[in-house]
């Protein structure tokens, strides 16, 4: 019978993973958490009212999965043009799936990123900027720019290292 | 470079938000949605069987008011007043209120018994999960009538 604590386990296991697997489908972070709680609350009720889940960790992504979809069709202007198959063939997902826990270690890396380096990341690997530009915005020297964003890419090597490294 | 995992890393700063994502608090949003009356998730149906078991109870409870009354009256004890529920004994010393999954009906009896003032809220089995210093009662009572979406007033 679903305890209290289990589902909070799911939640720490699960949560940020299905979050950026859902940002995949739907290419922004509008409505993904409502998605998501809602995977889990269904979740939950199957739990309560006695179903046997084989696999919480499928049940969860593809009920994910099935709520982008619904978003996805709302959105579509032309309804009857949108086929599930064909919006599969550019997102497969095993890989997606896999990719997503990656991806919420990295996020979590980069929440954990002190605020000046997070911002610098932020201005320079999202938002392109120089580290001229960088340090122009923020009234610091380019020498620190460049200090404090090794830094951050240093820290995130370290804090994700269970998948390949990549390289500055 | 490697192409793969800057592909990731690119991928999480384009859509990266401060705060968003975050396990804990979509846990606490989880358990406060969890005590809140389910009767918009089957709609109709619940409504029919919700009227009916209402039905059949306030019958029931009719024909046995005037027995029950009798009785009670005639049993009548002194009745004792619940101990008030203390969630932080030492906040005295650590200036910090920690509330877990704690019900606010709880947390506002705590609250002016501290502060010295009569705090009430509508009646409500919201549950609040947060951290609070122990110096600005109205900052603590905004913060919580923005979470948990309820009115809380405070008579000092």
């Amino acid at each position: 019978m679903a305890k209290a604590n289990d589902i909070d386990e799911l939640f720490r296991l699960y949560y940020r993973p299905l979050c950026i697997y859902a940002t995949h489908y739907l290419q922004s972070i509008d409505n993904v958490e409502d998605i998501v709680q809602e995977a889990f609350v269904s979740l939950f009720e199957k739990m309560k009212g006695g179903t046997a889940v084989a696999s919480v960790k499928s049940y969860l992504f593809t009920s994910v999965r099935n709520g982008c979809i619904d978003v996805l069709r709302k959105r579509n202007t032309h309804p009857e043009e949108f086929l599930p198959e064909e919006f599969c063939e550019t997102v497969p997902d095993a890989e997606t799936v896999s990719d997503s826990f990656d991806e919420a270690l990295l996020w979590s890396a980069i929440d954990s990123l002190p605020s000046g380096r997070k911002k610098m990341l932020l201005m320079h690997k999202r938002d392109g900027m120089k580290y001229s530009e960088i340090a122009e915005e923020l009234g610091v020297s380019e020498r620190t720019v460049r200090n404090q964003l090794s830094r951050a890419l240093k820290f995130l090597r370290k804090e994700t290292k269970n998948f390949l490294l990549f390289f500055f | 470079m490697n192409e793969l995992n800057d592909k990731k890393l690119n991928f999480v700063l384009k859509f990266y938000r401060e705060g968003a994502f975050n396990p804990k608090k979509a846990i606490a949003q989880f358990h406060t949605s969890e005590d809140e009356p389910h009767t918009n998730r089957y709609g109709y149906r619940w409504a029919v069987t919700f009227a009916t078991a209402f039905a059949s109870i306030v019958i029931v409870f009719a024909a046995g008011f005037s027995i029950t009354k009798a009785v009670i009256h005639h049993n009548r004890q002194q009745e004792t007043v619940p101990a008030p529920v203390v969630l932080n004994p030492d906040v005295a010393a650590t200036h910090t209120f920690v509330y877990e999954d704690a019900p606010l009906p709880d947390v506002i009896n705590e609250l002016s018994d501290y502060f010295g003032c009569t705090i009430s809220c509508p009646p409500t089995r919201k549950h609040l999960t947060a951290t609070f210093p122990d110096d600005d009662l109205d900052l603590i009572v905004s913060i919580i009538e923005s979470v948990l979406n309820v009115d809380i007033t405070v008579e000092k």
